[in-house]
């Protein structure tokens, strides 16, 4: 159901705040409560400066991280790679992270390069190499920390996902921990469940090969966190929690 | 919720709970712990928050310092006894 216009964050965020500091007015002008007047002329300049609003209506920002993603299983699909991604670091002459999708699932994992897409490198190493659905989101996350994560360790990758979450409100949590080497990557969404979900009934090769946008900037920080490239061993989803079981490859 | 709303918010509760706690007693006291919530939460949110809300937290912040100078220094003049 659409929103009505003065409900949108927008707009509410300023009706409150000129309500407070339209009291802060008639209090400081007609009694003699000075702090109530203070209160709330602090409440109401704080809500109209403070409150911010996205610039691009949520719909539209939710179709435009959908159709991304769309075109990348739309092109995997039809190329009938495995169903499960890679997600490689930047390492070697590899400048950017990648998310590898083997031809199959046996194939072995060649040195990657800035310049490969397609990779037909013989002796089964076929596969195809894209960047991230999420990588845009993650480089928006490193600077807003202020630094990278590559090789940072496990806690670099927990603030950056922390920013992911509390910062850019992409999940309401997350959990991120190695489990006898390998790694458990657990999300719990918010506001885009229905996004994930929508996607999902598309296909759950989405989530496994490279991720949807919001997940894919959780495993691509994983896997630049810890320098190593992850592997998605099983995914599994239980109402709003997403599960990714990782092996270090 | 946006993070700026969860800010807004919890600093309306922490005006809200000194606002019951001071009451109409003290100005200053008032002033002093609204400054104090500011500083915490600018503190536990600044890895969160955009640059641009962070530089008028900021602001903020420093019209609290200068309230808070302003009373400092009358209380000094009240112990001398000047004013």
């Amino acid at each position: 159901m659409a929103k009505h216009s003065l409900l949108r964050p927008e707009y509410s965020s300023k009706i409150i705040g000129v309500i407070f500091i339209s009291i802060s007015v008639y209090l400081f002008l007609f009694t003699d409560h000075i702090n109530p007047a203070l209160a709330s002329a602090f409440i109401g300049i704080f809500t109209l400066l403070i409150v911010n609003f996205p610039t691009v209506e949520e719909d539209v920002s939710i179709a435009s991280l959908k159709s991304g993603v769309l075109t990348y299983h739309v092109i995997l699909d039809d190329l009938e790679v495995s169903s499960m991604g890679i997600h490689v670091p930047p390492q070697g002459d590899l400048t950017g992270s990648r998310a590898y999708i083997p031809a199959s699932e046996s194939i072995e994992i060649p040195d990657l390069s800035d310049e490969m897409t397609i990779v037909s490198l013989g002796r089964g190493k076929v596969g195809i190499a894209v960047p991230p659905p999420g990588y845009p989101l993650l480089e928006e996350a490193k600077e807003r920390i202020g630094y990278g994560l590559e090789d940072k360790g496990l806690e670099s990758g927990r603030e950056c996902m922390g920013h992911l979450s509390e910062g850019m409100g992409l999940a309401r949590s997350f959990s991120f921990r190695r489990d006898e080497g390998n790694v458990k990557l657990r999300i719990t969404h918010g506001r885009y469940q229905d996004y994930c979900e929508s996607l999902r009934e598309v296909s759950t090769d989405i989530c496994t090969r490279t991720g949807c946008p919001i997940c894919s900037a959780y495993l691509t920080a994983a896997s630049e966190s810890l320098s190593s490239r992850l592997k998605v061993m099983d995914f599994e989803v239980e109402g709003k929690h997403i599960k990714y079981d990782l092996e270090v490859v | 919720m946006l993070f700026s709303q969860k800010l807004a918010l919890s600093l309306t509760l922490w005006a809200s709970l000194v606002l019951a706690l001071v009451g109409s007693h003290s100005t200053e006291l008032f002033v002093i712990m609204i400054l104090i919530g500011i500083l915490i939460a600018r503190e536990l949110s600044s890895v969160y928050i955009r640059p641009s809300i962070a530089y008028k937290m900021d602001v903020f912040i420093q019209v609290g310092i200068i309230a808070f100078i302003a009373i400092v220094m009358r209380r000094i003049l009240d112990i001398l006894e000047i004013i």
